[in-house]
């Protein structure tokens, strides 16, 4: 176990350390619209207040040098300031993580259990109504794209309740009620994907473990159903639909951004893209290394998760 | 000169002739055995004439206003007018346009560069594979959609730069399949049996490996199609693909805002309802392929 986490460890610090060099590369790709965006508020650009900019950002030393200075600053947690915003970048992402994170916590929270749920039912009732349900579910789930689901709920909202949720952010410590109501919609839609994705795989898992000889053995050694399906066949379905949670947690950071959006709620996904549409590079810089960090450490604890879960895949790592 | 292009010509027809009933019957098959499948190709096929054919099929240029703003749909639009007073259903068959160029070239190229990669990765293994994995962790660490937004954020908004940022999404995704594809079909014992006949590493790749990976990657390739015009509507939607006054789905939905949803239902919901289709399409017809081609490959 203990060879399984060294492993998966080394191996996501190498994916972060690529993932900074391929966002320093891009910051570096158009270095002159970097630095008109930094001046965009200035009445006018002269060719020496670009100059003085790319001194000022180091964008005048050797590419080496720079990338050193860009790697001393990340290790020390300094993510420059926003051109738009003009604050420190780490002051914005941990004003506006806490929306994104409960979105998508909650987002979590209803998908597996639920996603769970319809797809072990769909596979002990196979062929039966709620089975074609859960399937029809699936495929929508899956195909429709999130702001098109996100209309079509507000529409109906509007139009056939005249409700609309409250647009002006409320946090949930201090307005619990509130902040629920405006949370409630977008977490569905949000979830909705992951809940189709997590029931399909959870379905055709379980299928092939029922087909399983110890699970013949346990019932005809009189275990009832409930504990045959949850103990012997559901544990043994599990590994591959906590690996596909791991991968679904980077599609939540999309729909994310999306469902922000439809609904207001200024979280990362809204500063992300007032970033790049205002080409604020510490900003979008900032917000892609930080999801980067928080998607490689959920997968990284996800994977163990999957080896407490699977001695086999444990011992495949010694 | 004559008569050897004559006689080329003449054993492609004969090799036609031998291939065409051998694909008919395989069609047959996959109508018979994927109704909805089929019924999702002929979706396709009829995006993409209304799109190779819509300076003749939309009434109105995309970008004219042609009426009045908020008009409902009736005789005169069938789907109404936006907030402009330009034609929604013209604008949709405009829109068919990019979400199809981007769709089609986006994944196709995403797809063929990533699983070129994932091959040589899979088939030669050591350093290189060892180089390739750890690429494809790196970028995968990254969601598609934020770096899609990063992309067309450092090079700007158009429609060249997303269908960039959609090559990029689909190529360690793709990579990642074609290896492990790669993988397992170059430990098979036919593969040894024509190493040990002396075939050199290209003549494998070529002859054995590739036409086995294939089939599956055709799978990848409709899917990949319904994934790249959603990412395009999507950051359409966002304000940040296609400049606005160019009809793209995506950007029509974005840019009659929320506040009129309730009233003008129609500006958003009549290209909602096409992007849906065209992914739903796209989606269901990769799935019944693969059902066709090998059932094993259900996840």
């Amino acid at each position: 176990m203990a060879r399984l986490v060294l492993r998966r460890f080394l191996s996501s610090i190498v994916a972060l350390v690529l993932l900074a060099v391929v966002v320093f590369s891009l910051l570096r790709a158009s270095p002159g619209s970097f630095a008109y965006a930094a001046l965009a508020s200035e009445p006018r650009i002269t060719e020496e207040m670009v100059k003085n900019l790319e001194r000022q950002y180091g964008l005048d030393q050797p590419i080496v040098v720079q990338l050193g200075r860009f790697a001393r600053e990340l290790s020390s947690g300094d993510l420059g300031n926003s051109f738009y915003f003009r604050s420190p970048v780490s002051e914005i992402i941990a004003a506006r993580m806490r929306i994104t994170i409960e979105l998508m916590t909650g987002a979590l929270l209803l998908a597996i259990p639920a996603g769970i749920l319809l797809g072990v039912i769909s596979a002990t009732r196979r062929n039966s109504l709620i089975d074609y349900a859960a399937r029809g579910m699936a495929i929508t789930g899956i195909c429709t794209p999130q702001f098109v689901l996100g209309i079509i709920v507000l529409f109906v909202l509007l139009r056939f309740f005249n409700y609309s949720p409250p647009f002006s952010y409320a946090s949930l410590f201090e307005d619990p009620w509130t902040n629920l109501q405006q949370f409630l919609w977008p977490v569905i839609i949000l979830a909705l994907g992951p809940t189709a994705a997590i029931s399909r795989l959870t379905r055709s898992q379980m299928l092939e473990v029922l087909r399983e000889d110890y699970v013949r053995t346990a019932t005809a050694k009189g275990l009832p159903p409930r504990v045959v399906i949850l103990r012997h066949a559901l544990r043994n379905a599990l590994p591959p639909v906590v690996a596909l949670i791991a991968s679904t947690v980077g599609t939540l950071i999309g729909g994310a951004v999306v469902v922000e959006r439809l609904f207001s709620l200024p979280g990362m996904g809204m500063a992300l893209i007032s970033g790049v549409a205002y080409y604020d590079y510490p900003l979008v810089q900032g917000i892609v290394l930080f999801v980067g960090l928080g998607f490689v450490v959920v997968s990284l604890a996800l994977d163990i998760f999957v080896g407490w879960l699977d001695p086999r895949i444990r011992d495949a790592a010694r | 000169m004559t008569t050897s292009t004559q006689a080329k010509g003449a054993s492609d027809a004969s090799a036609g002739a031998a291939a065409i009933p051998a694909a008919r019957s395989a069609i047959v098959k996959f109508m018979k055995r994927q109704p909805a499948g089929t019924a999702c190709f002929l979706v396709i096929v009829a995006w993409s004439l209304v799109a190779i054919f819509a300076p003749f099929l939309a009434p109105h240029p995309q970008k004219e206003f042609v009426g009045n703003p908020f008009v409902p749909p009736g005789s005169q639009f069938p789907l109404g007018t936006d907030q402009f007073g330009r034609d929604v259903f013209s604008r949709i068959i405009w829109g068919a346009r990019v979400s199809m160029y981007v769709g089609v070239f986006g994944a196709f190229s995403g797809v063929t560069i990533g699983a070129s990669i994932g091959i040589i990765a899979g088939y030669v293994r050591g350093a290189v594979d060892v180089v390739v994995v750890r690429m494809i962790d790196g970028l995968q660490s990254i969601p598609a959609l934020v770096f899609a937004l990063v992309i067309v954020g450092s090079f700007g908004a158009s429609l060249q730069n997303v269908l960039l940022g959609i090559v990029i999404i689909y190529i360690p995704t793709s990579a990642r399949i074609a290896r492990i594809l790669a993988q397992s079909i170059g430990s098979r014992p036919f593969v040894e049996a024509a190493r040990s006949c002396g075939a050199g590493p290209f003549r494998i790749l070529a002859l054995h490996i590739v036409p086995n990976v294939f089939p599956p990657m055709l799978v990848m390739y409709s899917l990949a199609v319904g994934g790249a015009i959603v990412v395009e509507a999507t950051l359409s939607f966002l304000g940040v693909g296609i400049p606005a006054d160019v009809a793209s789905w995506g950007g029509m939905i974005q840019a009659s805002g929320i506040q009129t949803l309730a009233s003008s239902w129609w500006i958003m919901l009549a290209p909602g309802a096409a992007i849906a289709s065209a992914v739903y399409s796209f989606n269901l017809f990769g799935d019944a392929l693969r059902d066709q081609l090998d059932p094993r490959l259900r996840v």
